[in-house]
């Protein structure tokens, strides 16, 4: 199981460079889980930026009964919430369903087809190099990226010393990082922050 | 350890690094921009192996990181979060205590209560009423004891008066070993202190802001796990 909680163990001290190093760890997978809930890519970064602030302010109450991913998340899709309720208010349009109505509305209409494929792209050309990892390096990263493996798990998995497991996900995250590296960010029209 | 940084960045992604080896890390992502960009890539490379990623571009770390830096200095950032205080106000506090107080005399007479001293055996959680100290409100000491624990992952398992100042509680941690910490409420009396010396980590903190002592210890778990399980009390 990922256990960050010598982060967050930090961050609880007062360590603001910890939190910088979990924003960094967690900002692609929040933005995309409120994206994937508003259909909205500027509110989505607003909404996770917010949902990093109030998670910061109220880390003393994060116990670690629950990953820190799932304890921000439900942070940023409550304020999520609240944000397309108040704009439902504001619209004087408010009735019981309209929240469930707004947001299915966002999710059918706001996004640019062009963006997704773009961003696709890039997913593809990893997962493609990912498939052309020697198979050895292959197992053990997909065991530890997709099945969430500790270290120890997979090597009783592997029958394999821990420190093989070790070098094995290193080696093959280096491979796919000079994929990704090669890879031109310039052929992407991203939108702009 | 023979790891490369890179590869230590890698178990930090995977959160297989020590507290000690974390707090390396971090700082090091902190100054060295190259390595900083290492693990911002890293971190994208996982979202897109799982189909998360949005945007190659996006990092929204700084503005996060500028929006806390701009706020004044979060207090209770910096105090334990088992403190006294912000469980119970100190006001709200007070009235429990007298009300407590007012309904234990009018219902002493017929509740037949005659001893209020506390008692020598262990009180189980399920009784705490056996240990009433008129000096230490007894609910706010259990929430204080169950939020020491809560700092090492231990569960209380039972506690007693010691002495009109001090609680003696026991703990047990997710593999089962047993942790004692003695909560002294005023200094540590000095037929007391050579006991401390040989029976554990003394630590000398604040409940609130009042100061108070702790004893921990334990004959089950080495002495470097005692001094984690410690560490865990320092307020800055």
């Amino acid at each position: 199981m990922d256990n960050e909680l010598a982060l967050i163990e930090l961050v609880k001290k007062g360590d603001k460079k910890a939190y910088n190093a979990l924003v960094l760890k967690y900002q692609d997978r929040l933005v995309y889980s409120v994206y994937k809930f508003l259909k909205d890519f500027e509110l989505a970064q607003d909404i996770a930026q917010e949902a990093f602030i109030k998670a910061y302010k109220n880390i003393e109450k994060f116990r670690g009964d629950s990953q820190f991913y799932t304890w921000i998340y439900r942070i940023a899709i409550n304020t999520a919430k609240n944000v397309v309720s108040t704009k439902a208010r504001k619209s004087e349009i408010y009735d019981n369903d309209t929240t469930d109505q707004l947001l299915s509305e966002s999710a059918t209409t706001s996004e640019n087809p062009e963006n997704i494929l773009q961003a696709e792209q890039l997913r593809s050309e990893i997962n493609k190099a990912l498939q052309n990892l020697p198979e050895d390096i292959r197992v053990t990263l997909s065991l530890r990226e997709f099945d969430g493996l500790s270290y120890e798990e997979i090597a009783k998995v592997l029958e394999c010393p821990i420190g093989t497991v070790r070098s094995r996900i290193h080696k093959g995250r280096e491979m796919l990082d000079q994929t990704f590296s090669k890879y031109d960010m310039s052929n992407f029209e991203v939108r702009k922050l | 350890m023979n790891e490369t940084l890179e590869q230590r960045l890698s178990m930090l992604l995977d959160g297989e690094t020590t507290p000690f080896e974390t707090k390396r890390l971090v700082d090091e992502i902190h100054c060295n921009p190259h390595i900083k960009a290492l693990w911002l890539r890293m971190n994208k490379q996982r979202a897109a192996l799982k189909g998360e990623l949005i945007d190659p571009t996006l990092d929204i770390s700084a503005s996060v990181m500028s929006h806390l830096n701009s706020t004044p200095q979060i207090s209770h950032l910096n105090s334990k979060p088992w403190q006294f205080s912000h469980f119970f106000p100190t006001h709200y506090l007070k009235a429990c205590c007298y009300l407590l107080g007012f309904f234990l005399v009018l219902s002493s007479p017929l509740l037949n209560l005659k001893n209020f001293s506390p008692s020598d055996s262990f009180s189980k959680l399920s009784n705490p009423s056996k240990t009433f100290n008129r000096n230490i409100p007894l609910p706010g000491n259990e929430a204080l004891l169950v939020d020491l624990g809560s700092n090492f992952n231990g569960n209380l398992k039972n506690y007693r008066m010691v002495s009109e100042n001090a609680i003696e509680a026991n703990y047990q941690l997710p593999d089962n070993e047993a942790v004692k910490i003695k909560v002294f409420f005023n200094d540590v009396p000095q037929s007391e202190r050579l006991n401390l010396l040989e029976s554990g980590i003394t630590l000398h903190t604040k409940s609130g802001n009042e100061p108070i002592v702790l004893n921990v210890s334990s004959d089950q778990i080495s002495n470097s796990k005692l001094i984690k399980i410690s560490n865990t009390f320092f307020t800055k």
